[in-house]
């Protein structure tokens, strides 16, 4: 179950578990019901120690529909073996991570 | 597909009552009958001659009908032969548990012969149904599957590249592929690719990129160029939320120089001749999401027997991100000696998946010799 908080002008996503493949959908959902009509979205990772192809592909998805309406995708609290990865993958110049 | 003249009907009931009414009704209805009385020995049955339905009743001792079907279920043998239950139990809750664990139907005692034939006749007819589908769409994404290994290159099919590989989709349509051409005299260009996700779409996916890599990578454009403009394509081709990691390498035989490209891909390992294997540190974007991407070419002296090796994230994923890992795969490529390139391939996959573990995701190698 993913935590959803919310103020004026963001939202913050917490996914409870991985953000891989067969668990992916319901963050899928929670993104869809919200990436409209906030000015900043956050997905908080603190309990994320896995992320696929699926997953980051989740988190493009999301970045690139913001990118268009001029809002922000923010990824807080990124372990540091998926922040390595994001480098490699030069993720953190298109997108807030830290 | 073949199916039996005869279809088979597993009974678990403790009461010897019940057994023998809903036996005769059944073979009176010209079905074969197996019989247990208890639940234990109806899982045993069960595996033992893959029945087409199961009648099973709830109210048992020691193991009720309930525990039955969860252990059923659990077991590769007997998860799909549908379970309907036989009970006392009118009670919505009891149905609402038994659905959720798996079973097909309910048949409430008192039994009523015609009842118990119309439900046993329409539940095998619907697994049968089921099964056809299931086994037309399996047919079908093995020809896909054929379909993408015939697009990839066999080392025997171009032996003047030197290289070996391994590939193990664990889906019909897998994500991972690679790609080895030649590109002027004796340069080779060596691809490996990962397209986000496993379904239908992943598998044509690979079949453009390879075109995409056959017009792009010629000799007139650098490797970085090269990516450049099949990452522009991409970006037009790819559906939404689709990306592709990838790593190229362009090897000059000639020159004794590689270059190579990382586009979001797990880092290639070099392994010189006579010295230790280390990482190729590059950094580049994932390809088919961003217009304003940055390559950057890594270029190496080499001198003949040099290797390099390219992989799938499924290699070194194992439970966390493959950037946890990537030591772990410099220590097993130190400890194998410099054998035959097939031997190589096959010590790494052996190395990181030892005896009883399996790779969670699609894994592909490529080994190169200079």
């Amino acid at each position: 179950m993913n935590e959803i908080i919310v103020n004026e002008t963001a939202v913050t996503l917490i996914p409870s578990e991985d953000i891989v493949s067969n668990k992916a959908c319901a963050l899928s959902q929670d993104i869809s019901k919200v990436i409209d009509n906030y000015a900043q979205v956050i997905i908080d990772m603190r309990f994320v120690t896995l992320i696929d192809s699926t997953g980051i592909g989740l988190i493009i998805s999301a970045q690139n529909k913001l990118h268009k309406r001029d809002a922000k995708l923010k990824l807080t609290n990124v372990s540091d073996d998926i922040l390595t990865m994001f480098k490699i993958m030069r993720l953190d110049k298109h997108l807030y991570v830290n | 597909m073949n199916y039996p003249t005869k279809f088979t009907v597993l009974i678990i009931d403790d009461k010897i009552t019940n057994l023998l009414v809903l036996g005769r009704t059944l073979e009176n209805a010209g079905y074969e009958v197996i019989k247990a009385t208890s639940g234990a020995e109806g899982r045993e049955l069960a595996a033992q001659y893959k029945p087409e339905l199961i009648l099973l009743d709830i109210m048992m001792p020691e193991e009720d009908g309930f525990e039955t079907i969860q252990k059923l279920k659990l077991n590769p043998l007997t998860n799909s032969i549908p379970v309907i239950f036989l009970t006392a139990m009118d009670d919505v809750d009891a149905k609402l548990r038994g659905f959720e664990l798996g079973a097909v139907d309910f048949i409430i005692k008192p039994f009523h012969p015609a009842e118990v034939k119309v439900r046993v006749k329409l539940h095998i007819k619907l697994n049968i149904a089921t099964n056809a589908l299931i086994n037309t769409q399996r047919e079908k994404l093995k020809q896909i599957e054929t379909a993408q290994l015939s697009l990839m290159v066999q080392p025997h099919e171009l032996p003047e590249a030197k290289f070996a590989k391994y590939y193990l989709a664990l889906e019909e349509a897998g994500g991972d592929f690679y790609d080895v051409f030649h590109i002027a005299d004796l340069t080779y260009g060596y691809f490996l690719g990962d397209v986000s996700g496993h379904d239908i779409a992943t598998s044509f996916i690979t079949a453009s990129v390879k075109a995409l890599l056959k017009q792009n990578c010629q000799p007139i454009y650098d490797p970085c160029e090269s990516m450049r403009m099949v990452n522009e394509v991409l970006m037009d081709v790819l559906p939404h939320g689709k990306y592709l990691t990838a790593t190229y390498l362009n090897l000059n035989r000639r020159e004794n120089i590689a270059r190579l490209v990382c586009m979001g891909h797990p880092p290639v390992v070099y392994h010189p001749v006579g010295g230790s294997p280390q990482i190729i540190e590059a950094r580049g974007d994932i390809l088919g999401v961003f217009h304003d991407v940055l390559y950057t070419e890594e270029r190496v002296n080499v001198t003949p027997g040099d290797r390099f090796y390219m992989y799938s994230d499924g290699l070194i994923e194992n439970g966390s991100v493959w950037s946890a890992n990537i030591n772990r795969l410099l220590e097993v490529i130190s400890s194998f000696e410099h054998g035959s390139l097939d031997k190589v391939v096959e010590h790494l996959n052996q190395g990181l998946f030892p005896e009883g573990t399996m790779p969670e995701d699609d894994v592909v190698i490529v080994a190169v010799e200079v």
